[in-house]
C-alpha cells in the first residue's frame, strides 16, 4: 500500500509533513490550485504540467460560479450514429454546492454499452422499451455517464464519509446504509439515487445542467451526493479502479456477492464477454469454480476470456442449435451414480451469469445470433441446473422473455436478476480494489482503450462496435 | 403428550412395532388407530397382513388408471423390491395436481395409482431399509429426501433425483388380475390400501399424538407451503407477506408467514370459504382478485397490462412503509413502481384443469404468476409453486433481467422432508399449524371420485381418503 494513502495525515498539520510522504488530502489543503487527475495523485509533477484547459481548483466557498467542460447529450431528431449525434463536449458553471454534496475533479470515467441509447437516441420508446419524453426548450440537459474516479476537491457541509484530497471512486449505485433497501441487505438497490436528478449547473445559455443517474462521468468535475463516493485505500491507478465503477463490479457482484456467490469445484457458464462477463469469469475464477464456460460470438473476446479464467469459450455461432445441449454435455460430471452425489443425468451448470443483452447498433466485428438479446436469456434459463443459481444483468432487450410457464413456476432454478447484484458498494469496492493491486483481477483486460474527453464520441463509437473490451476516458 | 399412548401401550403391553412384529393384524382407522386399538375383527375387507418373505401375490385394493379407464381394482403385490417398504395406507390427501389422473380419461402409457404419497403404518421392509422399520408410523411425502444425490448433497433435496420431477422410472410394484403391472405414480402411489415406496419417500414419525388425517395435510401440500416460507425465501419477521391462492398449499403458506412474524399477511383468492379460512389461520387481510380485475377487451392482455393491474396496485398500497425518507430506512410509496410491495410473495393458484365452482379470473392461472412478479417489490422475493400452465410465461425481457427481484420455483421450493416434516408435526402438536382446519372432507377408497370432484370443484378445501 502506498503510504501516500494514510487517511490520518490529514489529521496532521501541514507543516510537519514532507514532501515524500504528503497526503493527497494534505496537498490539497495546502496548495490553493493543485494539478488535476493522476498529477496531484502522484505529487511529483509540477503545478505547471496541469492542462491549460482544465478546471482550476477552487477549494473554498460555495464553488458557485466555478466552470468547468463536460460531455453533455442532447436530444436527436431520430435516431443517428454516434459520430452524428448532437451530444457535444460545452463548458458548465457550477451553481452552488449541496451541503450533501462533493466536487470531484475526475480522472477517469468508464464508457459503458447501455450509455448509447442517451447519446444518439431519439425521444421516444428507447431500446428498453422505456418511454423517454421528448425534450422541450428550457428542459435540463445532461452530463453522460454514470461512474468515475477522481480526487476529492470540496465537500458540503454535512459531508462525513470523504475528505479533500481523498481518491474517490463514483460507484453506478450508491450505498447510503440507511434506506429501506440497504437496511435489509441489498445495497445494490439502494433508494439513495434522486428522482428527478437535481440541476448542478448551467450551460452559457442559461440551460440547465444535470448529471446522468446523478453522478455523470464524462466531464472535468463530478458533483455527486456522497452516497456515491467510496474513498479508496488501495495502490491502483484511476483507469484499472474506474471499470469498477459499473461493469466490473457488476461481473464480480453476481458472481463472488451476497446473492449467488459462486461455489468451489462448482460448473458456471458465463454468456457475453464484454466487461460484465469477463469480470464475472474472473469473479468465478477467484470463488474457485473448477469449469467456467465462456459463451461469447467475438473471437478477440473469447480470447481474452481464456487468459483470464474461462477453462472453455464457445463461439454461440457455431452449432447454435445445440449449443445449450452441448454445454449441458460439458457439466454432467464424472459421477452419475445417484447414490454417491451424482447427477444422473446431464443437467447444466450450478451457475449461470448472463451479461449479453441486446444491440442499439450492430456491431463492426461478428454478430450474436440474436440482436434483441433474448435467446441468451433463454439459454441461460436453460442452462441452469434444476437446482442451480440463475444471474441475469443484461438490459436493453427488444421484447419479452417467455417461457413455458409451468417451467417457470416449477422449475427450482433461483433466478437473481439486477445489475450489481450483490454489490455492496462501500464495502465491496474495497475487496475489489485490493484484487486489482494483488493482481487476481485483471482490470486491464476490460480497460483496453483510454480516450480524452474532447473524444468522447470515438470512445463510444468502439464500445458500439466492440472493437474494443472497454473504454475509459481519461483527464489530464 | 404421550401419555395417552403410553398408558394403552401398557395396557395392550406392546407398541406398534411389537404387535407387528408378532405378527398380529392391527386395525389403521384413519386418525383413531393413534389413539386407540380396534377389534380385530373389523379388519375383513382390508388386506390382510404379511409380515415376511417377498409378500408376492399379496391382494390389496387401489384406485388404479389403466389406458382411460380409472376404477378401485384389486392388485396383486409383485416381490417386494429390496429398497421399498410396504405402508397401509391411512390417510392420502387429494391434492389439485392429481385431478386428471383420478377424473380424467386420458390414456396412460402405464397402469399407475394415482396419489402423491399419504400416512401409514409401516408392514414390512425390504433387505436394504434402514429409515424405517415395522411398526413406524411414516409419512410417504411426495418430496423423496435421499440425502445422497446430488441435489440432496448440494443443500437442495425439494429436488432429489428420486422425485417425479428428477425423471426416474416408475417402477411395477403390483398386477391387475390379467397380469397388467401396475406402479405408484412418483413410485409413491397413496390412492390403495398400500402403499409401496422407496424408503427415501418414508419419514418415519415418532409421535402419537398426532392423528393421521392431519399428517396427511403434510406429505404434499403442507410441505410446498411451508417450504416457501421457511426454507427457499424465509419469511422475516415484521414483513409483507402477500399469498396468491388459499388452497391447502397457500393456507399452509399464510400459517407459515405467521409463525416466522409477518406482521402483514395478505390472502388472494376468488372462493370467499377459503378467505374466510385465510383469516382464521393467520391472514391479516383478506382480498377476493375479482374485486381488482376488469377485463376490458376479449383478449386480454396481462403483460401489458402488469402496472396498471388493480390488484398489483393495490397489494403495493397495502405494503406502503410509514416514511418515504430514504435517509430514515423509508421507501418510495409510489404504487405506479414497485419500491412497495410486499416482501414475499407465494404464488400457489396454477391452471384450472377443471372448471371450479367460483372460478378466479383467469383459468389458465398466467393472471396470478403475472401478478405475483409484478407485486413483488423489487429486492423482495417471489416463490412460485404452481403447475398446470398450458402456455408459455412471457415479461419483459429487460426488467425480468434486470429488476432484482429473487425468483424461486419449484413445487417443494426448499423443503427437506427428511428435516422439515417432523418440524411440521411437532407444529401440529403445540397447536401452532393448524392442520384440521384444512383437512375439510374425508372419502373412503371407493369414493375418490366423489372425493376428486370436490377438490376439482374447489368446494372443500381438500379431501382426505382415508382407510378404516
Amino acid at each position: 500500500m502506498s503510504t501516500t494513502e494514510s487517511g490520518d495525515m490529514a489529521e496532521k498539520g501541514a507543516d510537519s509533513q514532507n514532501t515524500d510522504t504528503i497526503s493527497r488530502r494534505g496537498m490539497i489543503g495546502i496548495t490553493a490550485a493543485v494539478a488535476g487527475g493522476v498529477a496531484a495523485l502522484a505529487g511529483s509533477k509540477p503545478a505547471a504540467a496541469q492542462a491549460p484547459q482544465q478546471a482550476p481548483a477552487v477549494l473554498t466557498g460555495t464553488q458557485k460560479g466555478r466552470r468547468f467542460r463536460a460531455f453533455i447529450t442532447f436530444e436527436n431528431t431520430a435516431k443517428v450514429s454516434i459520430m452524428d449525434s448532437n451530444s457535444r463536449v460545452e463548458t458548465v458553471t457550477m451553481k452552488e454546492l449541496d451541503a450533501d454534496r462533493i466536487v470531484v475533479r475526475t480522472e477517469a470515467a468508464q464508457v459503458c454499452y447501455t450509455m448509447l441509447g442517451r447519446v444518439a437516441g431519439p425521444p421516444g420508446i428507447n431500446a428498453a422499451g422505456v418511454l423517454v419524453p421528448a425534450q422541450k426548450k428550457g428542459d435540463p440537459v445532461q452530463i453522460l455517464g454514470h461512474s468515475a474516479v477522481g480526487i476529492v476537491e470540496a465537500i458540503g457541509s454535512a459531508v462525513k464519509r470523504v475528505q479533500v484530497g481523498d481518491r474517490v471512486l463514483l460507484a453506478n449505485t450508491p450505498q447510503c446504509g440507511v434506506c429501506h433497501n440497504c437496511l435489509r441487505g441489498r445495497p445494490d438497490r439502494c433508494l439513495n439515487v434522486l428522482s428527478p436528478t437535481p440541476v448542478i449547473g448551467a450551460l452559457a445559455d442559461g440551460t440547465q445542467v444535470m448529471q446522468q443517474h446523478d453522478r455523470g462521468g464524462f466531464s472535468e468535475l463530478v458533483i455527486p451526493t456522497e452516497q456515491y463516493a467510496i474513498p479508496m485505500y488501495y495502490d491502483v491507478d484511476p483507469v484499472q479502479l474506474s471499470t469498477l465503477g459499473c461493469s466490473g463490479a457488476c461481473g464480480l457482484g453476481t458472481t463472488t456477492g451476497f446473492e449467488a456467490p459462486v461455489a468451489i469445484g462448482s460448473d458456471v457458464v458465463v454468456l457475453g464477454c464484454g466487461p460484465v462477463g469477463l469480470s464475472a469469469v474472473q469473479g468465478a475464477r477467484i470463488k474457485g469454480a473448477s469449469q467456467i464456460i465462456a459463451v461469447e460470438p467475438i473471437a478477440a473476446r473469447r480470447a481474452v476470456a481464456q487468459q483470464v479464467g474461462a477453462t472453455t469459450v464457445i463461439d454461440p455461432n457455431v452449432d447454435t442449435a445445440h449449443l445449450v445441449e452441448k454445454i449441458r454435455d460439458l457439466c454432467k460430471g464424472p459421477n452419475v451414480q445417484t447414490w454417491s452425489g451424482g447427477v444422473g443425468t446431464a443437467r447444466g451448470a450450478d451457475f449461470v451469469i448472463e451479461a449479453v443483452g441486446g444491440d442499439y447498433y450492430p456491431p463492426k466485428v461478428e454478430a450474436g445470433p440474436d440482436p434483441k438479446g433474448l435467446i441468451s436469456l433463454r439459454w441461460a434459463w436453460d442452462l441452469c441446473s434444476p437446482t442451480g443459481q440463475l444471474s441475469t444483468v443484461s438490459i436493453d432487450q427488444h421484447g419479452d422473455f417467455s417461457i413455458p410457464a409451468n417451467q417457470w413456476s416449477n422449475g427450482a432454478k433461483s433466478h437473481h436478476p439486477g445489475n450489481f447484484n450483490g454489490v455492496a458498494t462501500l464495502k465491496d469496492m474495497q475487496i475489489y480494489a485490493r484484487l486489482i493491486e494483488r493482481g487476481q483481477f485483471n482490470a486491464k483486460a476490460i480497460a483496453t482503450a483510454t480516450y480524452p474527453l474532447d473524444r468522447s464520441k470515438e470512445a463510444l463509437q468502439a464500445v458500439s462496435d466492440r472493437t474494443t473490451v472497454g473504454a475509459v476516458i481519461v483527464f489530464g | 403428550m404421550s401419555t395417552k399412548k403410553t398408558v394403552e401401550e401398557v395396557a395392550q403391553g406392546a407398541s406398534r412395532r411389537d404387535l407387528l412384529k408378532n405378527g398380529v393384524t392391527v386395525s389403521l382407522a384413519s386418525g383413531l388407530a393413534m389413539m386407540a386399538a380396534q377389534d380385530l375383527a373389523a379388519q375383513t375387507q382390508q388386506a390382510p397382513a404379511v409380515l415376511t418373505g417377498t409378500m408376492a401375490g399379496r391382494k390389496y385394493r387401489a384406485f388404479v388408471r389403466n389406458g382411460t379407464s380409472g376404477a378401485v381394482e384389486e392388485l396383486r403385490m409383485m416381490p417386494l423390491n429390496e429398497d421399498r417398504v410396504v405402508v397401509r395406507t391411512q390417510a392420502s390427501q387429494c391434492s389439485y395436481t392429481s385431478c386428471q389422473n383420478v377424473l380424467g380419461n386420458r390414456p396412460m402409457q402405464q397402469a399407475q395409482i394415482p396419489g402423491y404419497g399419504g400416512v401409514g403404518i409401516v408392514e414390512a421392509v425390504g433387505s436394504r431399509v434402514r429409515r424405517v422399520q415395522v411398526g413406524d408410523r411414516v409419512i410417504v411425502a411426495d418430496s423423496p429426501n435421499c440425502g445422497q444425490c446430488y441435489a440432496c448433497v448440494n443443500g437442495r433435496p425439494d429436488r432429489c433425483l428420486w422425485s417425479g420431477a428428477g425423471g426416474v422410472a416408475f417402477d411395477p410394484v403390483a398386477q391387475l388380475s390379467n397380469g397388467t403391472p401396475v406402479a405408484g405414480a412418483i413410485n409413491a402411489g397413496g390412492f390403495g390400501e398400500l402403499m409401496i415406496a422407496p424408503e427415501w419417500f418414508c419419514v418415519p414419525v415418532f409421535d402419537d399424538s398426532v392423528p393421521s388425517l392431519e399428517l396427511a395435510m403434510l406429505h404434499e401440500t403442507g410441505s410446498v407451503g411451508l417450504g416457501c416460507v421457511f426454507s427457499s425465501a424465509p419469511v422475516e419477521p415484521g414483513s409483507d407477506v402477500a399469498v396468491f391462492g388459499c388452497g391447502p398449499i397457500g393456507l399452509a403458506a399464510i400459517q407459515g408467514a405467521r409463525l416466522k412474524g409477518a406482521v402483514q399477511i395478505i390472502a388472494i383468492d376468488p372462493v370467499a370459504e377459503r378467505l374466510e379460512l385465510a383469516k382464521k389461520l393467520g391472514a391479516t387481510v383478506a382480498l377476493n382478485p375479482h374485486d381488482y380485475f376488469d377485463p376490458g377487451k376479449p383478449n386480454y392482455d396481462f403483460r401489458s397490462n402488469l402496472e396498471k393491474d388493480r390488484l398489483v396496485i393495490k397489494l403495493r398500497e397495502l405494503c406502503s412503509g410509514p416514511t418515504e425518507r430514504r435517509m430514515a430506512g423509508g421507501r418510495p410509496n409510489d404504487v405506479n413502481r414497485n419500491h412497495a410491495g410486499p416482501d414475499f410473495v407465494i404464488e400457489a393458484v396454477g391452471g384450472d384443469l377443471y372448471p371450479p365452482k367460483t372460478p378466479g379470473p383467469d383459468p389458465t392461472g398466467l393472471l396470478p404468476l403475472y401478478q405475483a412478479w409484478a407485486a413483488c417489490t423489487s429486492t423482495g422475493h417471489v416463490c412460485t409453486t404452481s403447475i398446470a400452465h398450458k402456455t408459455d410465461f412471457a415479461l419483459p425481457a429487460d426488467l425480468w433481467s434486470n429488476g432484482s427481484k429473487n425468483h424461486h420455483p419449484g413445487t417443494h421450493n426448499g423443503a427437506y422432508s427428511m428435516r422439515d416434516l417432523p418440524r411440521a408435526v411437532k407444529l401440529i402438536k403445540s397447536g401452532k399449524f393448524n392442520a384440521k382446519a384444512v383437512a375439510t372432507a374425508t372419502f373412503p377408497l371407493d369414493r375418490i371420485k366423489e372425493a376428486y370432484q370436490q377438490v376439482a370443484d374447489r368446494t372443500t378445501i381438500t379431501s382426505t381418503i382415508t382407510f378404516a
